[in-house]
């Protein structure tokens, strides 16, 4: 049993986050030219924007959620003045909201592209492989939100950041609830999974863009430092 | 390092002094200069990059002729670009660059798409059935007869045509049956039943060549095709005895006023139309007369929107208001000059006497005076105004013929200056009523005209006579100021609506008669102040009817009239296909043999095809309704009498010839004791004259006389110009058809009837080409052909005066030959098998009186000695016959290198010749020498690169020495001094590798009439106008009249509108009607936006810019009335043929009209009809051959038979169809 909790929520989420790292690694070497985000705006542009705008608020939102929620201790939070409880109420409150964004934008994705043959056809396995996991991990999240009613502050959110800082504990996830754990496990196979799917986009989000000067001349820069 | 992969991240990226830059911002922070992070430009430059850039062009008849970069890149040819290094065109022009369409540049597309053909193809019946007859004998001819001769195996391989089953093999097998088919077929039927067609020589000229100098050696014959297409403009013969010579585009900006009419300029000229654009900057005023608001209408300041088919009685009261107000009310110096110099119009007619009234008869001759000298029946008369009597002035066709030396355009009588008078009015004798017919949809009619005349006394007795300009003035209703009185039929002012008023061609055309006013007038009071600058445009849209003579005929009234043509920026601009073979005397030399054997079988493709596909017996024009109401003698029963008729006395060629193999003719002849070719021919003559011996005409339907092999190349007959397409395949291929038609009314005299018609004429069914064309579709045998980036070869156009090469990107990928490979391929096993079967024979051939040949004034009167009205004279009253010896076995020797002919007997076209004597030395030092064989000692013509070498050599437009010497002979005739307008040039010579390195300009030579050179463009006539050569007429001038007999008993002798022929007599066959679905529409075929005739219609790139497949415009008005809308599939039908359709509906189409933009082929998204059960058809399943007898006529002057020169047209736009919503339609797919 033991062995079971360390392989599925130690070792597992090392690999995947391994694989995430030089996955990305590998894709930006081997790979520029396919690192896009495959979009089919080009091919059907009307259903597009009702589930890409939704899913895309949803999901994001619910990274900085997550980001923000667990991966700050909840003493932070208490010198500010949310206890615990506060804490979990607008967890609930704004998780439902972006998990059912993210999740009803993500079923109008899958609908819209399953259901017309144009997008159909050029729809890969990767592609639909990414989508169901997708699918299933926001699924199971918004699960949680809505039937979970449990409290992560002091199982989950501790054990993730054990994971992040190299001191991982697996006992932390014993007694969560399954539907917890199929969620953080599903996250994770999609975490190691991205790098080689059009995920890859979001790391692409042109941030710099706008902080950069709105005019800018590149110089062609000369090969080699003289000697 | 700084290609490395952290240099791509940005913070990595190579910056600072070390690196030579320095990143800084500025102006307030709103620009960076930043470093680095360009490597994704790389992605652009290897894009474009490429490894090999070669100089070629477009082989299609597009008139274009551009220049085009093509590019190769990892061994793959990968796209092409516009050339952009022409010539210049003079200071103050307009360049000709860069030229290049969309269709054009996706030919690249071609080269490894799946419609290319990879590998010689055959029906694999026949296949099987070949390979089975070898094994049972090994010889092939025996093979192939056993084949060949079986009905049953015949039908068989017929039948399979059109429905797939094409199996591959190698060349030799290909080769093999090819070659044991001519074999066969030359021993049992002769050679003239073999067949060649291939149009346009001018986009391909050695392609071209491939074929016909193969066939030509073996004594076939090859089919013409500008008379077929329908782009002869019969009337350009008929006018100035010359097949075609207009300006190039660069000339339409010096004409200061266009009438465009009938030509889609920026649709069909798509790389010359800026010039149309910029014309207009310059000041030129445009009028544009079109049925419809094409693509011209918009560039112009006056639209005619004239009925389509109607545009001659436009032209005709536009006649009437020049000549009033420009001749008659006032008399313009300019245009009077011109007219008693240049036309026909001074000169004197007879006035036949009638009942009540005379009719215009044949023109005054000299022997009508009874004075002596050569040619007196050739020679015509005006009245000297200076001394006071008729004279015979230089010029007319009898000097031609003679060796005076005064066949010039000087006005002069035996060096005497004279003063042709253009009217007789101010002194006539008299004043007589001459009858003219008109025309018009309800019937034929005359009307009456007051001529003034003058009295003839000659051996003959006295003859009344009137001038051209005269009769003329009669025919369109302006009377004279002198006329003694004003008889009623002629109209009172330009709106009585009396023939020809411009308010009679209201009713007609629907033109305002105003606006029919102000544009006749304004084109020529141009013309008077620029001294010629007003041009008119010509094309399909004015050329593509039955009557489209009389059309051309009536428009070019008024540039002759407003003395325009000869003139920069004036006169005709008849553009349709690529016409102009620049090197037209050197190329033929190559393209017909000559420099081996003379004369080589030359059939107008028109009567071939009206006879091979049985068209004629579902003809029902009833010559009597066309005759003129003044006709002498009655009409023949049917068309086709006049065609026989024709062939009889020498006017066209006739292949098949006679009822008889004409090698086994000589044979015979000899076995009876013939021993010189004298005699041979006298044999013959003998057999001919006691009606032993037949033309083959004369019973067409008899198994002796079927053509028998027919070769296609560069060409898709039954794709793009096969008119009456479900006949050819009924008829000619023995295929399954959708004819709904059944043989007609009328039953020729002269023509032996058979019932049931023959089904499957055709023996052999060869195609060249590149694609799996409609033509390849239907054939037995499919032989892959190299691309245009893929070969050597020539190419030149009537639009501009460059020539371009050819030349190859890439090898022939697959199996793909270039034409001259495939036909040495094919001449090397028929050399090998006529050596065992056929040997050295003599072979009679019969060929035409020819234009621009003593045979051209052979009759001056129609006699036909197969009615005993003379005797049959070869030559004079009956074809030319001659001897000619084909060695067989040397055919692939001969083909392969330039005979001694050229040096010999001379290079020419056009009547004018010159020796090669130079050319052909030169030759054998660059292209080098055989070694052994028949063509020992000659130049090697062994690559397509080398046959090209020889034409620029060959050529005066290409070689400057050449150009200086062939001068003379025209020098010699003319008595003028002519050399000077090529001696700027005399040290120039072009090589092939010259114009891969830049195009060059063509040097002026005799055989074209324009001047190029630096500050001039090419302009037709002007060296007739300038330096005084005749037109190659009768009268040596431009002609308004017609004398011809058959002309006059078609009351075709002046320039009359005739209107379109009414086609919806004819009821389908086993069709059930259903009026109201139905509409009745005349149907119109004009030329595509999406392609070039069928050559890109199916490529992926012009597929995606339209509907993708065939389409028919019609009005939407009539799209309501059979409740039709946009996209519907359309049933479009005749008693012709089906063809299905998908509805474009506009308002731009004319109500009444279908617009079907030709040559869509029946290859994409053709879907069945219910009505044949068979796929839908082409273009063509709707049109049927049409053929009119006055372009039949031979042996006169300028109406005498040249090979592209004259004949029956290929007319469809008559034509009207039966459209209905097809409904559901079913794909077949089942």
């Amino acid at each position: 049993m033991d062995l079971w909790y360390t392989i599925v929520f130690t070792v597992f989420p090392y690999l995947c986050l391994t694989t995430f790292v030089l996955g990305h690694g590998y894709r930006y070497v081997t790979d520029r030219y396919g690192w896009n985000a495959r979009s089919s705006e080009f091919l059907e542009k009307k259903r597009l924007f009702a589930g890409s705008v939704i899913f895309h608020a949803g999901i994001i939102l619910t990274f900085f959620g997550h980001a923000g929620g667990l991966l700050i201790p909840q003493r932070v939070f208490d010198a500010f003045g949310i206890d615990a409880q506060g804490h979990m109420a607008i967890a609930f409150w704004s998780g439902l909201t972006v998990g059912v964004a993210a999740f009803a934008g993500v079923l109008l994705l899958g609908w819209r592209r399953l259901g017309q043959p144009r997008l159909k056809i050029v729809t890969t396995v990767n592609d639909a492989v990414t989508l169901a996991a997708l699918t299933f991990v926001i699924g199971a999240g918004l699960f949680n939100v809505v039937f979970g009613h449990y409290n992560v502050l002091y199982s989950v959110a501790p054990w993730i950041r054990g994971i992040v800082s190299f001191t991982p504990d697996a006992a932390l996830m014993r007694g969560v609830p399954l539907g917890y754990q199929i969620h953080v496990t599903a996250a994770w196979a999609l975490l190691g999974f991205s790098p080689f799917s059009r995920l890859v986009h979001i790391w692409s989000a042109p941030l710099f863009y706008l902080l950069r000067p709105p005019i800018l001349f590149r110089r062609r820069a000369g090969h080699l430092p003289p000697a | 390092m700084t290609d490395g992969f952290l240099n791509r991240l940005r913070f990595f990226r190579p910056k600072g002094p070390a690196y030579g830059c320095r990143e800084e911002k500025s102006a307030d922070g709103w620009t960076q200069t930043r470093c680095g992070q360009r490597d994704w430009e790389e992605l652009y430059r290897r894009r474009w990059q490429y490894d090999k850039k070669v100089r070629s062009t477009h082989g299609v008849n597009c008139t274009g002729s551009c220049s085009w970069d093509v590019y190769v890149k990892d061994g793959i040819l990968v796209w092409e670009t516009q050339a952009t290094d022409y010539p210049a065109c003079g200071e103050g022009f307009p360049n000709h660059e860069p030229r290049g369409c969309p269709r054009g540049a996706t030919y690249s597309w071609y080269t490894y798409s799946p419609v290319r053909l990879k590998h010689p193809l055959v029906r694999s019946c026949l296949l099987s059935m070949w390979r089975e007859a070898l094994e049972e004998n090994p010889d092939p001819v025996a093979a192939w007869k056993s084949i060949a001769g079986n009905e049953e195996k015949r039908r068989r391989f017929h039948q399979a045509r059109g429905k797939g089953g094409f199996v591959r093999v190698a060349w030799d097998e290909a080769a093999s049956l090819i070659a044991a088919a001519l074999v066969h077929t030359i021993k049992q039927y002769g050679p003239d039943r073999i067949f060649g067609f291939s149009p346009i020589p001018a986009m391909s000229m050695v392609c071209y060549a491939s074929g016909a100098r193969f066939l030509s050696l073996i004594g076939a014959s090859m089919l013409s095709f500008y008379d077929w297409y329908c782009d002869l403009p019969p009337a350009s013969p008929q006018i100035w005895g010359e097949q075609t010579d207009v300006p190039e585009s660069a000339d339409w900006y010096e004409s200061t006023y266009f009438i465009v009419w009938g030509t889609n300029l920026p649709m069909t000229r798509t790389p010359d139309a800026h010039f149309y654009t910029e014309a207009r900057y310059r000041g030129a005023r445009v009028a544009a007369v079109a049925p419809d608001y094409a693509e011209y209408v918009k560039f112009a300041d006056t639209w005619l929107p004239a009925r389509a088919g109607t545009d001659a009685a436009l032209a005709m009261a536009m006649t009437h208001v020049i000549v009033k107000e420009f001749y008659v009310d006032r008399q313009v110096p300019y245009f009077m000059d011109y007219a008693r110099q240049y036309t026909d119009l001074p000169f004197a007619v007879v006035l036949e006497s009638g009942e009540d009234a005379d009719s215009p008869g044949r023109f005054l001759r000299a022997a009508d005076l009874g004075m002596d000298g050569d040619n007196t029946r050739w020679k015509t008369v005006v009245y000297d105004a200076a001394g006071g009597c008729f004279a015979v002035p230089n010029g007319s066709i009898g000097f031609r013929w003679s060796e005076e030396g005064r066949w010039n355009l000087k006005l002069e009588e035996n060096d005497r200056p004279i003063d042709p008078l253009l009217s007789f009015s101010d002194r006539p004798d008299g004043w007589r009523t001459v009858a003219f017919p008109v025309f018009a949809e309800a019937g034929a009619g005359i009307k009456k005209g007051l001529v003034p005349y003058k009295t003839v006394p000659g051996p003959g007795g006295e003859l009344y006579v009137a001038t051209v300009f005269d009769l003329m003035a009669a025919h369109l209703g302006v009377l004279p100021k002198t006329a003694p009185e004003t008889p009623d039929e002629y109209p009172a002012d330009y709106a009585d609506p009396k023939p020809f008023t411009p308010a009679w061609q209201e009713a007609v055309t629907g033109v305002a008669a105003a606006d029919a006013v102000r544009v006749a007038r304004e084109f020529a009071e141009n013309a008077e102040k620029t001294r010629g600058k007003s041009m008119i445009f010509l094309g399909a849209g004015t050329n593509h009817w039955f009557h489209s003579d009389m059309i051309y005929r009536t428009i070019i009234n008024l540039t002759t009239l407003c003395g325009c043509q000869g003139v920069n920026g004036g006169g005709w601009a008849h553009y349709v296909g690529q016409e102009k073979v620049r090197p037209q005397a050197a190329w033929s030399q190559v393209a017909f043999g000559l420099d081996w054997q003379r004369p080589p079988r030359l059939q107008n493709g028109t009567s071939f095809h009206y006879f091979a596909t049985d068209q004629w017996r579902y003809d029902t024009l009833d010559p009597q309704t066309f005759h003129s109401p003044l006709a002498g003698r009655p009409a023949a029963r049917h068309m086709a009498d006049y065609n026989v008729t024709a062939a009889r006395l020498g006017w066209l060629p006739s292949y098949p010839q006679f009822n008889r193999n004409p090698v086994e003719l000589v044979r015979e002849a000899e076995a009876a004791g013939a021993a010189t070719d004298e005699e041979i021919t006298a044999h013959v003559v003998e057999r001919l004259k006691k009606g032993e011996l037949r033309f083959a005409v004369e019973d067409p339907d008899h198994p002796a006389n079927f053509p028998r092999i027919l070769f296609l190349w560069r060409a898709n007959l039954l794709g793009a110009s096969g008119k009456g397409h479900e006949y050819f395949l009924k008829h000619l291929l023995g295929a399954d058809h959708a004819v709904l038609n059944t043989d007609g009314a009328l039953r020729p005299e002269k023509i032996t009837w058979r019932d049931p018609a023959p089904e499957g004429k055709l023996d052999l069914l060869v195609t060249l080409e590149l694609r799996m064309s409609t033509s390849a579709m239907y054939a037995d045998i499919a032989l892959p052909a190299a691309g245009w980036y893929e070969m050597h070869d020539l190419n030149t156009t009537d639009m501009h005066p460059f020539i371009h090469p050819f030349n190859p990107a890439i090898d022939p990928p697959w199996e793909t030959r270039t034409n001259w490979e495939q036909f040495k391929t094919i001449a090397e096993k028929f050399s090998e098998l006529a050596a065992d079967h056929l040997g050295t024979v003599k072979d009679l051939v019969a060929v035409p009186l020819m234009h621009d040949s003593p045979g051209e004034i052979a009759q001056a009167d129609v006699r036909d000695w197969g009615l005993g009205e003379c005797e049959p004279v070869p030559g004079k009253t009956m074809p030319n016959l001659s001897v000619v010896t084909r060695d067989y076995p040397d055919t692939f020797r001969k083909m392969t290198s330039l005979g001694p002919l050229a040096a010999s007997a001379g290079v020419g076209s056009k009547g004018i010749m010159w020796k090669a004597a130079e050319e052909v030395e030169a030759l054998k030092a660059s292209l080098g020498t055989v070694a052994e064989g028949v063509g020992k000692g000659q130049p090697a013509m062994e690559t397509a690169k080398q046959a090209a070498e020889t034409i620029l050599m060959l050529a005066p437009e290409t070689n400057g020495e050449t150009a200086v010497k062939s001068w003379e002979g025209l020098e010699k005739r003319t008595g003028l001094s002519l050399r000077h307008l090529s001696l700027r040039r005399q040290g120039e010579r072009f090589r092939f590798d010259d114009l891969t390195a830049q195009p060059r300009k063509i040097i002026t030579s005799p055989v074209w009439s324009g001047i190029e050179s630096e500050e001039r463009r090419y302009s037709p006539f002007v060296i007739n106008i300038e330096e005084k050569v005749p037109f190659r007429t009768l009268t040596g001038r431009a002609q308004f009249y017609q004398d011809h007999p058959w002309m006059r008993d078609f009351g075709e002798q002046l320039p009359v509108y005739r209107p379109p022929l009414d086609m919806t007599a004819v009821d389908p066959d086993g069709v059930g009607r259903e009026p109201e679905r139905e509409i009745v529409l005349n149907y119109l075929t004009p030329h595509s936006k999406w392609s070039i005739h069928s050559t890109y219609s199916d490529t992926l790139t012009m597929l995606t810019l339209f509907r993708g497949g065939e389409a028919i415009w019609i009005n939407d008005e009539d799209a309501r009335k059979i409740g039709a809308a946009d996209n519907d599939w359309l049933e479009c039908f005749n008693a012709n043929g089906v063809v299905m359709a998908k509805a474009v509906v506009s308002p731009r189409i004319p109500p009444g009209k279908a617009f079907m933009y030709h040559a869509q082929e029946r290859l994409i998204n053709t879907p069945g009809s219910k009505l044949s059960a068979k796929r839908g058809g082409t273009h063509n399943s709707v049109t049927r051959i049409l053929v009119k007898p006055t372009h039949m006529i031979g042996g006169y002057a300028q109406l005498s038979y040249g090979f592209n020169y004259y004949g029956p047209i290929g007319a469809q736009r008559d034509e009207a169809i039966i459209v209905r919503k097809a409904g559901k339609v079913d794909w077949y797919e089942d």
